[in-house]
């Protein structure tokens, strides 16, 4: 499953340099709602780490056990999301799986997915040339993958 | 020589620094914005964009990412 980088904005200040990230489309699903994110895949993360959701989807993170983490260099309460699944699609196909993810108690951050809950289940290549990362799941990866096409009613004839 | 790439890239235009984006489903239009993840979200939804995605465009005093625990 391949994604393209992206080109996120900067001030001419910084030297015009283009900056492109590493962003996927992931969709989180949680007992009673979903929402749609554009994650920076982070392998210098630790966890999967999404902001606070609250408010209209406060029923997708349930209720859970709080911790001390540090998110984007600030000392932060995080709580662990519990029944959350990842979902992640392209070219046909879909990953999902059930995922060990982060919330902080404010949105002042940017959707995250690092090694635990994600990077840890996929052989990941990063080619920076080309602006792409491709996402092949691994031996461990403990979800399922759907094929969008098996789902046709004419698939197979 | 380097080769440019193949793939469309998507920009975010520098106004959106520091703020939550709602993209519409095809990721071809910015549809809300704002400060608040909920908020925007929610706008994106009222202007008819079911499940929008949602998008935090980064400032430039957001110099770290990712998160870990504390010992």
């Amino acid at each position: 499953m391949k994604f393209n980088y992206e080109l996120r904005p900067s001030k001419p200040y910084e030297g015009g340099l283009p900056i492109f990230e590493p962003i996927v489309p992931i969709e989180l699903l949680g007992p009673t709602g979903a929402i749609r994110f554009r994650a920076l895949l982070d392998t210098g993360s630790h966890i999967s780490v999404f902001p606070n959701i609250s408010a209209s989807s406060k029923h997708l993170t349930g209720n859970s056990s709080k911790l001390r983490g540090v998110v984007a260099g600030n000392e932060k309460l995080i709580f662990e999301g519990r029944g959350i699944s990842i979902c992640i699609g392209s070219d046909g196909e879909k990953y999902v799986w059930e995922a060990g993810v982060w919330f902080t108690e404010d949105d002042t951050h940017r959707p995250t997915l690092g090694v635990l809950g994600c990077l840890e289940y996929f052989n990941a290549e990063f080619r920076g040339q080309e602006r792409t990362v491709t996402l092949e799941p691994a031996e461990n990866f403990p979800g399922k993958v759907v094929s969008l096409w098996e789902r046709l009613p004419f698939a197979g004839a | 020589m380097q080769k440019e790439p193949k793939a469309k890239v998507i920009e975010t235009p520098v106004e959106y620094m520091g703020m939550w984006v709602a993209w519409n489903d095809d990721h071809t239009k910015i549809v809300a914005s704002g400060q608040s993840l909920s908020k925007v979200r929610d706008e994106a939804i009222c202007k008819g964009e079911p499940k929008p995605w949602m998008d935090r465009v980064p400032n430039d005093n957001e110099l770290y990412g990712g998160g870990s625990f504390v010992a």
